[in-house]
């Protein structure tokens, strides 16, 4: 490839590096990666790396050809893959650390109303002492886990959602589990709002809430899929 | 397709879509660096004593709000523009914590819980293992980066252009490394689950190694990783959360092939290991004594 080809092929890659970033954030879809508050940091970010790509238009010393290369590789799966979050799988792989995302302190719930409590507000409830929530109501949305590792009767399911601080490199799932006559029916990923009011078992000498289900209603992805507490 | 493909790709373009604009910014002071410090001047300002050099490089960040994704090109060009090399290491260290917006983070992260002395233990406990590597690591490195570094421009040019001219050449010179790193960043979380890190935490002696290691394949940016620590605090004994702390923003998956594409192996091979040593001594020591 010629050195006219190369600068050409490098503002090209640049260029659009600088459209996946922007049109990705114009969309919400950059939230399934990074906390909303990097958005406005990835708007300048964009402007910058196109205006690296206009001035790579004429540049008389071109980077090394492996750096244009390794620059092709987020740019070819950003475009090859659809815009996803982070799902039950990955889930599966946190079990031994499930909420663990809740942090020593005990911030307060936005509100004492727990119809309003997500997943989040309820493993913050669930680190202190559950017990005096029993038979309280619970309204949650989260996506469906079904997996033989959970341990799980028949009649139960488990319904998570990913907290976020940075980005999905850090992100850590909270979830509950529910009973619910037909519990099988939810394949995993499966989005769903649960209602029904808080049980608490001991079985395993430490109480555990489980939400006994009144209601399980499928619903679409929510735009951001993660908690920012 | 493959759950743990996706999964992969997921990490993966988090870490990279987190991590690039920090190392713009980067690109962006390092390129200010060199076209805006007089090296002479520069020279002049930073004392010529190693160990002084290095404590110099360490508090600069104060002035330098970058992490490590941006700290990387930002050390190489005052290297570059004729500081001395200790400053620059120890800039690179410890510029991703001892920097205002981290400072901040931490303290709000940490105070209400365990009072300033967890915040003054990793603003100090950065310092001082920075400062200590930064002294001793070698002067004459095989330093591929800052050797190479040179650009060439008109003199009738727009000085805007001349800037992202030297910003974009930094910034690409350092990318390939992020998402070398980045990619291995991701695999590692996929392949090696966190809990195996966690389960060697009940140990008092393996749990400031384990969550050393855990920070490096986490490649969590500094600037919010006080939070995660935070979380961590409930069930890590206090002092592995400290090394947590204080080892990854200077050593992570995505920062190592940085520091090797901008200082060479010869520098950055023993920059892991003191850094490693001082760390996981100093918080053991910290741990045995009660200290935090």
């Amino acid at each position: 490839m010629g050195i006219a080809s190369r600068r050409i092929f490098l503002s090209v890659v640049l260029c659009t590096l600088a459209g996946i970033l922007s049109y990705r954030t114009a969309m919400g879809q950059m939230a399934l990666y990074i906390h909303p508050r990097y958005e406005l940091l990835v708007y300048g970010c964009a402007l910058v790396v196109f205006l690296f790509g206009a001035v790579s238009w004429s540049t008389t010393s071109l980077p090394p050809r492996l750096s244009t290369l390794f620059l092709c590789i987020p740019v070819c799966i950003a475009v090859a893959f659809a815009p996803k979050p982070l799902g039950s799988a990955a889930l599966v792989s946190q079990l031994g650390s499930l909420n663990a995302v809740v942090p020593a302190t005990q911030p307060q719930a936005r509100t004492t109303d727990t119809q309003q409590w997500n997943l989040y507000e309820w493993a913050l409830a669930s680190t202190v002492d559950i017990t005096p929530y029993a038979g309280s109501t619970a309204v949650v949305e989260g996506f469906v886990v079904q997996n033989d590792e959970l341990g799980l009767p028949e009649d139960q399911f488990m319904v998570a959602r990913y907290v976020l601080k940075c980005c999905t490199a850090d992100a850590g799932g909270v979830g509950m589990r529910i009973a619910w006559g037909n519990a099988r029916q939810f394949r995993s990923d499966q989005w769903v709002r649960v209602s029904g009011t808080i049980s608490v078992e001991s079985s395993t000498g430490v109480p555990r809430p489980l939400i006994v289900a009144t209601s399980v209603v499928p619903i679409e992805q929510p735009g951001r899929p993660y908690l920012i507490p | 397709m493959n759950a743990t493909i996706e999964q992969f790709v997921v990490i993966f373009l988090g870490i990279f879509y987190e991590a690039v604009p920090f190392l713009t910014i980067g690109a962006l002071v390092s390129a200010g660096i060199h076209l805006f410090i007089d090296p002479v001047w520069l020279m002049a300002k930073i004392p010529r004593n190693r160990t002084l050099a290095a404590l110099a490089g360490g508090l600069i960040g104060l002035f330098f709000p970058v992490c490590e994704c941006g700290s990387v090109p930002a050390a190489r060009s005052f290297i570059s523009r004729g500081a001395p090399a200790p400053f620059g290491y120890a800039f690179a260290l410890a510029a991703p914590v001892i920097n205002p917006i981290v400072l901040i983070s931490t303290s709000v992260a940490f105070v209400g819980v365990t009072g300033w002395g967890f915040v003054w233990w990793r603003i100090g406990l950065t310092l001082l293992v920075a400062v200590v590597t930064a002294r001793f690591l070698p002067l004459q490195a095989s330093q591929p980066g800052v050797a190479d570094h040179s650009h060439t421009h008109s003199d009738d040019e727009l000085p805007v252009l001349t800037w992202l001219r030297h910003a974009s050449t930094d910034w690409l010179d350092m990318v390939r490394f992020l998402v070398f790193g980045a990619a291995l960043a991701a695999a590692v979380q996929v392949f090696v689950p966190n809990g195996w890190f966690m389960a060697l935490t009940d140990n008092p002696w393996l749990a400031v190694p384990a969550m050393m290691a855990l920070a490096v394949i986490m490649a969590i940016c500094s600037t919010v990783d006080a939070f995660v620590g935070l979380a961590l605090l409930r069930t890590i004994a206090p002092n592995a959360v400290l090394a947590f702390l204080v080892f990854g923003p200077m050593i992570d998956l995505k920062s190592i092939p940085m520091f090797i594409g901008a200082f060479g192996t010869r520098v950055t091979v023993p920059m892991i290991a003191l850094t490693a040593i001082l760390t996981a001594a100093a918080c053991l020591i910290i741990g045995a004594l009660g200290w935090v």
